[in-house]
């Protein structure tokens, strides 16, 4: 098995009802990786996703993978195959027969469907449940005897369509990394669909973030949250403080922004000029408390009070007001020192912490 | 029971299982125990007590011809007899016509003395006509004896009209070899028309399922209520005017010049088995379709979808994804269907025209109405009821369902 890299250019989706699902999208996912669509409910990833498997034809743009235009080939020609939100598994066929249903459609001889079912069943460590029903198996056997199936028609390319959603949260974490262990081991390209940005900044090589039918950013989990790129892209993937104001200053890549909590400075990611309106993000763990009471000083201070303090072991969340604004402070527990916090404080953080950005459409619930 | 009680109190109750118990009772209890009974009471038409019977006719008939004559003479010479009275001229008529009705009835009877006592009665000599007056009597008398004699035997071995009835077997193994081939024929008919619906309603029904939009969904089915809405001799009716030599489908091959209808050519298409199997398949369509939608717009249509990505082909879907799950449903509709055609009377007599091979319901018919055998016409119902409920054991064991799954 060898992945394939698969190739969007201008792929949109209008629905017959006249819904645009996916804007034209320009994407590149390298052959062998595991790369994450990452968005909200309804933003169009499993448009997308049956776009790639051939479910749904584009309506403008292409798609090739390994290099070959895919216009007009059907599922069930393409090097892909899709592992499905509700995972479809087949309830009156035994777990053996659900992994070599694709051999078997290929017309492979029933003995060696049999080898070939058991062998997969071992990568996902399901050895010994040939013969069981998937009624009969737990919601984390059945996930992975829709890898093992999916794995069965070898494809160079893995859709995986929400796979976890209906796990619980332990569940969750271990498939995480079973996953992960499964595309090493098979080096098939993965394309994985999901709403929860842990699930996607833990396992992928690359994450898009996708929000109303437009992919905001492709980056590594670590640029995404180190460096995102828009404010969408920045409030769906991590926490942010957000505070918003004008820019009155812009030199050397930094701007400085009026907020009402006093003036910010921070990189200015966008290139905004003076007299535009901005957004300054930072994220909780980029905050610190300078001292306990007294006037802000400088730029990036600002005073508040406390909320409320949760106690998480390794951190303290502090949830602290400013005016009419909640902050989102994350300290390290460091014992002691942390019993003893004031009221008031005077929260700080470094210019390189903030990025100052253009406004636009930001996260409002997350998972 | 309990919860009856309690939302409809004590004498609704009653009531509503009063009225279920009464409708069971005489719909379904009484109706099939009384053909049951009849189907295994054997009516001897052939046997001991039948000839007995027959015997006791004949002796009662020749009685009264040797009374006919013997009163004849008497009228005819007052010296016959005890009490002599005045010749008639009018009495050899007057006897003769009353007692002829009876001969023919049974025209093997021998008449002994009728022949030379109808020649010319009145002709005889008084001396003659005492003899012979005499001889009658004690023919009569003889007759008397053993009429006495056959009656008290009859009524040792049967009471009833002559006729033994008896429960047994004798009206199902009585069945004669050709009725016997009839009613396996019909049980394959039957089964042909099954499969034949069958294979024309799935892909409706799949059709029906799979419909993206209410609109195609409500038009499929409004297209397979409509036909239902008129009474089903119309709909034969109507494909008998279809199949007819001068019907739509052969003016359809003459229009299209496959046929010169003008120059006598055009298939006899009614009349055939295939015209009664087209028939009954549109007739019974709706049975087969309903259940097998349901049961496969029960499908999530994920599974067709990972069944095609797998790169399974249209066969392999059907037969490995669909089906299976659609079994309830087929059973239910094959079982109907099965029912309805093993059973039915009015497509193979009104398309069949009495020219293709007989189905077995019209000969339950034609023993119940025309051989007036109501027993063995009860018996082969019977047979035809048992065929149909080992059908719906097969068809279970074959599908692999239980009635809990047919009820869903
Ligand atoms: N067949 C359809 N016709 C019209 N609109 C559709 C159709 N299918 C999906 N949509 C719309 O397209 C948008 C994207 O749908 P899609 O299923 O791709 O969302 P998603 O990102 O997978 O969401 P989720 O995380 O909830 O699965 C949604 O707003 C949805 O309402
Ligand atoms: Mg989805």
């Amino acid at each position: 098995m060898i992945g394939k890299d698969v190739e969007l250019s201008g792929v949109s989706m209008i629905y017959p009802n006249g819904f645009t699902a996916v804007q034209p999208t320009d994407l590149t996912i390298r052959a062998g990786e595991f790369f994450s669509i990452l968005g909200p409910s309804g933003c169009g990833k499993t448009t997308i996703l049956r776009m790639i498997s051939g479910f749904l034809n584009p309506s403008s743009g292409a798609i090739a993978i390994g290099g070959e235009p895919m216009i007009g080939i059907g599922p069930n020609h393409r090097p892909t195959a899709l592992i499905f939100q509700s995972l479809a598994l087949f309830p009156l066929m035994s777990v053996c027969e659900n992994v070599a249903f694709g051999l078997e459609a290929r017309g492979v001889a029933k003995a060696e469907r049999r080898r070939k079912a058991e062998e997969l069943l071992g990568l996902v460590a399901l050895s010994g449940q040939e013969d069981k029903k998937p009624g009969e198996l737990s919601g984390g056997q059945r996930q992975r005897v829709a890898v093992a199936r999916a794995l069965a028609v070898e494809p160079a390319v893995l859709l995986l369509d929400e796979p976890l959603s209906a796990l619980d949260l332990k569940l969750r974490q271990h498939m995480r990394a079973e996953l992960k262990a499964i595309q090493r081991k098979t080096q098939v390209t993965f394309i994985y669909i999901t709403h929860d940005q842990g699930e996607a900044l833990a396992m992928s090589d690359r994450v898009a973030v996708m929000n109303e039918g437009r992919i905001d950013q492709v980056a590594t989990a670590d640029a995404l949250y180190n460096n995102p790129e828009t404010p969408f892209a920045a409030t769906f993937v991590g926490e942010q403080n957000v505070f918003s104001g004008k820019v009155v200053r812009s030199e050397n890549g930094e701007a400085q922004v009026e907020t009402p909590h006093g003036p910010m400075v921070g990189i200015n990611l966008h290139r905004l000029n003076v007299g535009d309106e901005a957004l300054v993000m930072v994220r909780p763990e980029r905050i610190g408390i300078v001292d306990r009471g007294g006037a802000p000083a400088a730029s990036n201070q600002l005073q508040a009070q406390l909320d409320r303090r949760d106690l998480e072991g390794a951190l303290i969340n502090l949830y602290l007001r400013s005016g009419s604004q909640g902050i989102h402070v994350n300290l390290h527990n460091r014992g002691e020192e942390m019993l003893a916090l004031a009221d008031t404080m005077t929260l700080a953080f470094r210019h390189q912490d903030a990025v100052v950005m253009r406004p636009g459409s930001m996260a409002r619930d997350k998972a | 029971m309990e919860t009856l009680v309690r939302t409809y109190g004590r004498g609704l109750t009653a009531l509503f299982i009063g009225l279920v118990g009464f409708w069971i009772l005489l719909m379904i209890i009484v109706p099939q125990i009384r053909m049951i009974e009849r189907a295994f009471t054997y009516e001897d038409r052939a046997g001991e007590t039948a000839t007995l019977a027959l015997a006791i006719d004949r002796a009662y008939t020749e009685k009264f011809q040797l009374e006919q004559e013997l009163s004849g003479l008497e009228r005819a010479g007052p010296a016959v007899g005890q009490m002599p009275s005045a010749p008639s001229p009018f009495a050899p008529s007057m006897t003769m016509p009353s007692a002829t009705p009876v001969a023919p009835a049974i025209p093997s009877l021998p008449t002994p003395g009728m022949v030379p006592s109808a020649s010319a009665p009145s002709a005889l000599s008084d001396e003659d006509r005492t003899a012979r007056a005499e001889e009658l009597r004690d023919q009569i008398a003889t007759l008397d004896k053993e009429i006495a004699e056959l009656e008290a035997k009859e009524d040792t071995s049967s009471g009833e009209a002559g006729m033994k009835e008896r429960i047994s077997l004798e009206n199902f193994t009585s069945m004669s070899g050709l009725h016997l081939k009839i009613f396996a024929m019909t049980l394959l008919y039957a089964l042909t028309v099954t499969i034949c619906t069958f294979l024309i309603s799935y892909p409706v029904a799949y059709a029906a399922a799979m419909a993206e939009t209410r609109g195609k969904l409500t038009l499929i089915l409004i297209g397979l209520v409509i036909p239902y809405a008129s009474n089903e001799l119309l709909r034969i009716f109507s494909w008998v005017m279809i199949l007819e030599k001068n019907g739509v489908l052969n003016s359809l091959l003459d229009s299209l010049g496959l046929i010169d209808l003008a120059a006598g050519e055009g298939f006899r298409f009614v009349a055939s088995n295939g015209a009664v199997f087209s028939v009954m398949v549109y007739a019974y369509m709706l049975f087969m379709v309903f259940p097998m939608y349901n049961t496969i717009d029960t499908l999530d249509k994920a599974q067709i979808e990972a069944a095609r990505d797998l790169g399974g082909s249209i066969w392999k879907i059907h037969t490995r994804i669909v089906i299976p799950h659609a079994k309830p449903g087929i059973a239910v509709g094959s079982i109907i269907t099965f029912m309805l055609s093993a059973g039915t009377i009015a497509a193979p007599e009104i398309v069949g025209r009495g020219l293709h091979p007989d189905w077995f319901s019209q000969l339950i018919y034609r023993r119940f109405f025309e051989a007036d055998s109501w027993n063995q016409g009860s018996a082969y119902s019977l047979a035809l009821l048992a065929a149909c409920i080992l059908f719906i054991l097969i068809n279970m064991a074959i599908f692999k369902v239980s009635v809990r799954d047919i009820a869903k």
